[in-house]
C-alpha cells in the first residue's frame, strides 16, 4: 500500500479518550498516527497526510464518518483508502448503510484496542 | 337490526292474496252456476203454470163440443206431464240438483197438487154431460185450478227470491273481498312504513358513525369515484365532503410523488377480493403532504364486488414519536457507549502492562473493574433491546439456518462457566430441517435460557440442550435440574426485571431482563414459550419455532433423537 517504512494511520474521534486509546495503541504496534477531532479535520488530514488506513468515528462534530467516507470515495486521490468506521449504534441497518457508503470495515463500541489493532493490520496487509 | 322476517311477510301476504283470488274465483263460479239453476227451474215452473192453463181452456172447449179437442189425447197428458217435471224439480235433473229446505217443501205441495188437479180434471170429464156450472165436481176443479195456479206463482216467488238472497250473497262477498285487499293494502304500508323508518334510523345511525370516526372513511365505487366521504376524511384532505363525492379520488387526494402504482392496492382489492393494508402520503388540497396508514375492503353485494371502502389514518404523530424514541435510543447508545469504550480499553491496556508492570493485587482488582464494565455493557445492549422491542421495531434479519448448530455453539460458549460450576451439559440433538430466522437474535434465546439454567442449578446438576422437529415445528429444550419456579414465578417469569423470589434471596447477578428478551425474539419469529416447573426438580424451556421451509417441502417426518453429548 505505501512506499513508507512505517504505515500511517489516521484516527478521527471527537472523544479525546478513546482518541488517545487508539493512538496509543497503535504506536505501540508501530505505526504513525494522524489525530483528528472533527470530521472536517478528519478530511482534510486523510488529503493532506496520505494515510494508509483511516479510523473514523461515526458520530463527530461538522461532518459525520458517513459523510468524511462520501468525500473520501468521491475523491480520487482518497477513493481507495482502506476505512473502518467506529459506532456505538450496533444496528443492522447503521452497518448495512456503513458499508453500503464504502467502508471496508465496521467496529462497533465499546471495542477492545487489541481488536482494533487487528482490524487495521489486516487492512494494511491486503493487497 | 332485524325485528321481523321480511321472507315471513312477503309469505303471508302471498297467501292472502291467493285466497283472495281464490275465494273472488269460487263465489263468482257458486254464484254464477246458482243463478243458472235458478234460471231453469223458473222456466220450469212457468211451463207448468202455461200447460196447466192450456189443460183448462181445451178442457172448457171440450166440454163446450169442440169436437177437435180429444180429452184423452190432449188434456191429460198436459197435466200427467207436468207432474213429471214438478218431480224433476224435486229430484233433481241432470247438472241442475234438487231443491232444498223450504223450496223443497214448495215443489213437493205443488207435486201432490198437481196429482190432485190430474185427478179432479179427469172427474170434471167423466161429470161434463150434468156440466153445468155450480155442479159440484165443476166446483171442486175450479178450487183445485186456482191453487195449483196459485202455487206455481208461489215456488216462482220463491225461486225469484232464492236468486235474489244469491245477489246479496255475492255482494257480501265481494265487500269481504275489498275488505280484505284494503287491509292487505293497509298492513303492507303499515310493514313498508316500518321498514323505511328503521332504515331511516339505521342510516342516520350509520351517518353518526362515519361522521363521529377519527379515522377518514371513503368509499370508492368500481371506477374508483367517491360514493362517500366521511367528515375526518374530508378534514383531513382540506375538501368539503361535497367537492369529492362523485369524483375519483386517488389523483385529488395522494402525492402523486410517492408511488405512481399506488392505486393498485385499492383497484387490487376490488378485483381481487382481498383486504389491503399498507402505507401512503396523501396530499391535502393546499399542497402539503402527510404520511398515512390505510386499509382498503372490497363492498361485496350480491356475491360481485362493487366497491372497496378505504379507511386512513393520519400518522405523522406516530412516526414522529417513533423518530424521537430512535433518537434517543441512538443517543443513550452512544452516551453509555463511549465512556464504557474508554473504561474497557484503558483496563485492557493496564492489563497488558502497557502503562507497566502490575502487582499481582493491581491485576486482581482491574479484573473486577473488567468484569463489572462488561456486565455494565451487556445491561446496555438489554436495555437498548427491550426499548426497541417496546417500539415494535424489532427487525430481524431471517435467512436460512441450521438450529442444531446453533445450539451447539451456545452450549460451547457456556462450557467453561459450566465446568467452574460443576454442572454438567448434555446435548440431545435430532434431526432438524433448516428454519428462517435471525441467527444472532436466536442465538442470543439459546444464550440467555443456558445462561439462566446454569445460573439456577447447582454442582452436580444437568443440562440438557435439546433439538428435534415435532410437526410443522422445530423445537428447542433447555432443562435443567435445578431449583425450579413456584407457579407464580412461571405465570411472571417474561416480565420485564422480575426477578423471582429465590433469584434475590439467593443474591443472584442478572436484570430480569433475560427471558423478556427471548420471549419477544420468539414472539418475532411467530414461535412460541414456555415453561414446565417443579420446585426443587428443574425447569424445562421449550421453544417452539414454525418450520416454515419444511412444510413447502415434502419431508417433514420427525426423525429419531440422536444423543450426542
Amino acid at each position: 500500500v505505501s512506499e513508507r517504512e512505517t504505515p500511517v494511520v489516521l484516527v478521527a474521534d471527537d472523544e479525546e479518550d478513546i482518541r488517545m486509546l487508539v493512538t496509543f495503541r497503535l504506536k505501540r504496534a508501530g505505526y504513525d498516527v494522524l489525530e483528528a477531532s472533527d470530521g472536517e479535520q478528519a478530511l482534510r488530514l486523510a488529503t493532506e497526510g496520505s494515510p494508509d488506513v483511516a479510523v473514523l468515528d461515526v458520530m463527530m462534530p461538522k461532518l459525520s464518518g458517513f459523510e468524511v467516507l462520501g468525500e473520501l470515495r468521491s475523491n480520487a486521490a482518497t477513493s481507495e483508502l482502506p476505512v473502518i468506521l467506529l459506532t456505538a449504534r450496533a444496528q443492522p441497518a447503521d452497518v448495512e448503510r456503513g458499508l453500503a457508503a464504502g467502508a471496508d470495515d465496521y467496529v462497533t463500541k465499546p471495542f477492545s484496542p487489541e481488536e482494533l489493532r487487528g482490524r487495521v493490520a489486516s487492512l494494511l496487509e491486503r493487497p | 337490526v332485524r325485528p321481523f322476517g321480511f321472507r315471513g311477510v312477503r309469505a303471508t301476504i302471498a297467501l292472502v292474496a291467493l285466497a283472495t283470488i281464490a275465494l273472488v274465483v269460487f263465489s263468482n263460479d257458486r254464484t254464477a252456476r246458482a243463478i243458472e239453476h235458478s234460471r231453469i227451474r223458473s222456466e220450469a215452473v212457468h211451463r207448468i203454470e202455461t200447460n196447466v192453463a192450456k189443460s183448462h181452456v181445451w178442457l172448457e172447449e171440450g166440454i163446450a163440443g169442440d169436437e177437435t179437442i180429444d180429452f184423452e189425447r190432449d188434456v191429460l197428458p198436459l197435466i200427467s206431464g207436468e207432474v213429471g217435471r214438478c218431480a224433476t224439480l224435486i229430484g233433481g235433473r241432470g247438472s241442475v240438483p234438487g231443491l232444498t229446505g223450504r223450496d223443497r217443501a214448495a215443489a213437493r205441495t205443488l207435486c201432490n197438487q198437481l196429482r190432485a188437479f190430474h185427478g179432479l180434471t179427469l172427474e170434471r170429464w167423466r161429470y161434463r154431460s150434468q156440466g153445468r156450472a155450480g155442479s159440484p165436481a165443476d166446483q171442486a176443479y175450479d178450487a183445485a185450478f186456482d191453487r195449483t195456479l196459485w202455487l206455481t206463482n208461489e215456488l216462482q216467488e220463491r225461486i225469484r227470491q232464492s236468486v235474489r238472497e244469491t245477489r246479496t250473497g255475492l255482494r257480501y262477498a265481494s265487500a269481504l273481498i275489498v275488505a280484505l285487499i284494503l287491509a292487505l293494502i293497509g298492513a303492507m304500508a303499515l310493514i313498508v312504513r316500518r321498514r323505511t323508518r328503521q332504515l331511516e334510523r339505521l342510516a342516520h345511525r350509520n351517518e353518526l358513525v362515519l361522521s363521529s370516526a377519527g379515522d377518514g372513511i371513503y368509499g370508492l365505487d368500481r371506477e374508483g369515484r367517491a360514493q362517500f366521504v366521511n367528515r375526518a376524511a374530508a378534514k383531513m384532505t382540506g375538501h368539503e365532503p361535497e367537492e369529492l363525492v362523485g369524483r375519483r379520488l386517488t389523483p385529488l387526494i395522494r402525492d402523486s410523488r410517492f408511488d405512481s402504482a399506488y392505486e393498485s392496492p385499492v383497484i387490487a382489492s376490488i378485483s381481487e377480493r382481498r383486504t389491503y393494508t399498507g402505507a401512503d402520503v396523501y396530499r391535502r388540497k393546499d399542497g402539503i403532504t402527510f404520511p398515512v396508514e390505510f386499509t382498503s375492503t372490497p363492498i361485496e353485494e350480491a356475491g360481485a364486488v362493487v366497491g372497496a371502502v378505504v379507511v386512513f389514518r393520519d400518522i405523522s404523530e406516530r412516526l414522529a414519536a417513533e423518530r424521537a424514541k430512535d433518537d434517543f435510543v441512538a443517543t443513550v447508545s452512544h452516551e453509555l457507549r463511549t465512556p464504557l469504550t474508554s473504561i474497557q480499553g484503558y483496563v485492557e491496556m493496564l492489563l497488558e502492562g502497557e502503562a507497566g508492570e502490575l502487582a499481582e493485587g493491581q491485576r486482581g482488582f482491574l479484573e473486577v473493574v473488567r468484569r463489572n464494565s462488561g456486565r455494565l455493557q451487556d445491561l446496555v445492549a438489554d436495555l437498548l433491546f427491550v426499548a426497541q422491542a417496546d417500539g415494535g421495531v424489532l427487525t430481524l434479519q431471517p435467512a436460512e439456518l441450521d438450529l442444531a448448530e446453533l445450539v451447539r455453539e451456545s452450549a460451547a460458549s457456556v462450557a467453561p462457566a459450566a465446568a467452574d460450576k460443576e454442572v454438567e451439559v448434555t446435548q440431545s440433538l435430532g434431526a432438524v430441517p433448516p428454519i428462517v430466522g435471525d441467527r444472532h437474535r436466536l442465538r442470543q434465546v439459546m444464550d440467555n435460557l443456558l445462561s439462566n439454567a446454569l445460573k439456577f442449578t447447582p454442582a452436580g446438576g444437568t443440562i440438557d440442550v435439546r433439538a428435534f422437529a415435532a410437526g410443522r415445528q422445530a423445537v428447542l429444550e433447555v432443562a435443567d435440574t435445578g431449583m425450579g419456579m413456584s407457579p407464580e414465578d412461571q405465570a411472571r417469569v417474561y416480565e420485564r426485571f422480575y426477578r423471582t423470589a429465590e433469584a434475590q434471596r439467593m443474591a443472584l447477578q442478572g436484570t430480569g431482563l433475560g427471558l423478556a428478551i427471548a420471549k419477544a425474539i420468539v414472539d418475532a419469529h411467530g414461535g412460541e414459550i414456555r415453561v414446565e416447573s417443579v420446585e426443587g426438580e428443574g425447569t424445562t424451556f421449550r421453544v417452539e419455532l414454525p418450520l416454515k421451509l419444511a412444510a413447502e417441502r415434502a419431508d417433514t417426518r420427525t426423525e429419531p433423537l440422536e444423543v450426542v453429548g
